[in-house]
């Protein structure tokens, strides 16, 4: 019997492990809204993080590279987790 | 009635993060035993917390600075007479070198203040400068500052209450809090994609204002036409533009689109000039 909360530990660590790789902006726009004016990075106008490498879009590159780092992680565990069930 | 739609939307989305922080006020009664006034108490601090600290690190962040107004009358008087034209107090007027054109408003009605660039100011025209000031005049009279703070609020409030749930529901194994933790990032995503939807649409409604305020929508359109049109022709190939737009993930479509704060620039212009 396959252990549940495992499987799901692994299929949304890696899941979600995917989407802060692809995605670091996205989710440094997740964490910030709210907490600083979602006008204060990029241009005027526009959404915060426009590139993904933070180079253009006023987003510091080291937070960028944290999520990115945090994606890793999250892919590890995830693909671990799946694996101890296996 | 002034702003129908942005009432009937703030009503359906209002009641869904209402749903979900009910939801998780409820898990924190029952498993922690805290009464309803403790619950609504430490709400109320974490948000209000968010709000002082966002606000204090917005300006620090951008060194932002007072507009002098011996420098700057011109700014001061357009913002005078637009906040008096809106009904809110003058805010506070800061100054900042933000390495791009800019502005932004933080703070509330009666305490807000508005940051602009000057490379904003460098590259508008007066009457774009306005329609750019009206539109920030605009977030503060509509409150819109306070709403995003109370989205992520309410956001971060049920992430933390699903990492809990999923932490004493377990056998603390490290399963549980890898779990706990990706459920509580997933959770907020979630609700935070109610709070982007209304965050879109109340630019629209700020859009709307500041052309109302200033006698039309040109200005406004102007300026994000010079802003973005600069911009293009600094970023991405065509090529690049093109895949961006099939990827599900990728900052510009799909998931992007999903939680983004800000509409579409051509569409904003477009509405502007209808």
């Amino acid at each position: 019997m396959v252990d549940v909360r495992t499987l799901a530990a692994a299929v949304l660590g890696v899941a979600l492990g995917i989407v802060c790789l692809a995605a670091p902006g996205t989710i440094v726009r997740i964490q910030t809204a709210g907490r600083v004016p979602q006008d204060r990075y990029g241009r005027y106008g526009e959404d915060g993080p426009s590139g993904g490498d933070g180079g253009d879009s006023g987003i510091p590159t080291r937070w960028i590279r944290l999520v990115q780092a945090v994606g890793v992680v999250l892919l590890v565990g995830g693909a671990y987790f799946g694996w101890t069930l296996l | 009635m002034r702003h129908l739609g942005l009432n009937a939307r703030m009503a359906i989305v209002g009641s869904i993060l209402f749903a979900f922080y009910a939801v998780a006020a409820v898990v924190v009664m029952g498993v922690f035993g805290w009464p309803l006034s403790l619950v609504l108490v430490g709400s109320v601090l974490f948000v209000g917390v968010q709000y002082k600290i966002g606000k204090w690190m917005a300006l620090r962040s951008v060194g932002a600075e007072d507009l002098p107004e011996d420098r700057y009358p011109e700014i001061h008087q357009q913002v005078e007479s637009l906040s008096r034209s809106m009904g809110i107090e003058k805010p506070r007027l800061m100054i900042a070198s933000m390495g791009v054109p800019n502005a932004f408003a933080v703070g509330r009605k009666g305490a807000g203040t508005v940051v602009v660039s000057e490379e904003l100011l460098t590259r508008l025209e007066s009457r774009e400068v306005e329609g750019v000031l009206a539109h920030e005049l605009a977030h503060i009279a509509n409150r819109d500052v306070v709403m995003m703070v109370l989205g992520q609020g309410v956001a971060s409030i049920v992430a933390i209450v699903a990492q809990w749930a999923v932490l004493l529901t377990g056998d603390n194994d490290i399963a549980d809090f890898f779990l706990a933790i990706v459920v509580g990032q997933i959770t907020q995503m979630l609700v935070m994609v109610f709070v982007f939807a209304i965050s879109r649409y109340r630019e629209y409604v700020a859009d709307s204002d500041a052309a109302g305020a200033i006698g039309g929508g040109e200005p406004l359109a102007r300026a994000l036409e010079k802003i973005s049109s600069a911009n293009e022709r600094r970023e991405d190939t065509e090529i690049d533009s093109q895949v961006n737009a099939l990827c599900i993930f990728g900052e510009k479509g799909g998931i992007a689109k999903l939680f983004a704060t800000h509409p579409p620039i051509e569409t904003r212009i477009e509405r502007l000039r209808a």
